[in-house]
């Protein structure tokens, strides 16, 4: 499924008919899971498309160790949505913002799941629930960007 | 109370209220909490203000003391000021200044 919006308008009503989704807004080329170097700070610490301040990792950084509110962020309703999606929009003047999103039931690799945030309604975060080697890690949050789907802000891309 | 995930949360929110000369809402960061609707209008609006500083930092090389980008510490702030003012019953001021960006 491949839709596009132009307005934040569109982008509700797109959302809204989806039902029970988790998204990310993502800037344009970037990877939904999985960050590069210019996504991140000039010094942060990113392994294998993974930053390391996301998760709880081991002492040697070869592991991401389960933690119920750590991990990647995505918003599970369009409220949430919107004002990250302004966030975002704002820190990268000039490029196209997209939303990539999941069923909220979607199956996910053996050891991820998806962790409503205690403290922010619309938040989740997707974690690790057993120890999982980085390695590991990196495939299987390619394998959850190949089942999410992108919504594409075609009003930027114009 | 504003609960952070990281602390540095914290020292990003001191460190743009203290920049931005902003006394009220280094008061709110320091007691943790809004006495009213009117200081909820001025922490939705602060957060706001935040983020474009911390941009207008990153455009101009300002060297700032954390790893992270501001991107990355306005978001996680986003969830912990917005999480916060929502359980304080701030809901609407909150969505409505955001509305207003």
């Amino acid at each position: 499924m491949n839709l596009h919006f132009h307005t934040m308008d569109d982008l509700r009503e797109a959302i809204s008919d989806l039902g029970d989704i988790l998204a990310r807004p993502t800037r344009h080329l970037s990877h939904p899971t999985l960050y590069r170097r210019r996504d991140v700070g000039k010094n942060e610490k990113i392994i294998k498309g993974i930053r390391v301040k996301d998760w709880l990792l081991s002492d040697d950084q070869r592991w991401a160790l389960p933690h119920d509110q750590m991990g990647l962020s995505f918003s599970s309703n369009y409220k949430n949505l919107k004002k990250v999606y302004k966030l975002k929009e704002r820190h990268n003047p000039g490029s196209a913002t997209h939303v990539f999103w999941v069923l909220e039931e979607a199956d996910l690799p053996s050891g991820l799941k998806f962790e409503a945030d205690r403290d922010k309604k619309g938040h989740y975060f997707l974690t690790v629930t057993e120890p999982i080697l980085l390695e590991k890690l990196v495939e299987k949050l390619r394998a959850v960007a190949q089942r999410m789907s992108i919504i594409q802000n075609a009003g930027r891309l114009l | 109370m504003i609960r952070y995930k990281f602390e540095e949360e914290l020292v990003f929110a001191n460190f743009y209220a203290k920049k931005l000369n902003d006394s009220k809402a280094q008061h709110i960061f320091e007691v943790g909490e809004v006495a009213d609707k009117e200081e909820a209008e001025y922490l939705s609006a602060f957060f706001w203000r935040m983020v474009d500083s911390s941009i207008e930092d990153e455009k101009n090389g300002v060297d700032l003391p954390w790893d992270e980008n501001s991107e990355f510490w306005t978001e996680k702030l986003l969830n912990s000021i917005g999480g916060y003012l929502e359980r304080a019953g701030y809901e609407g001021e909150w969505d409505k200044e955001s509305d207003r960006q």
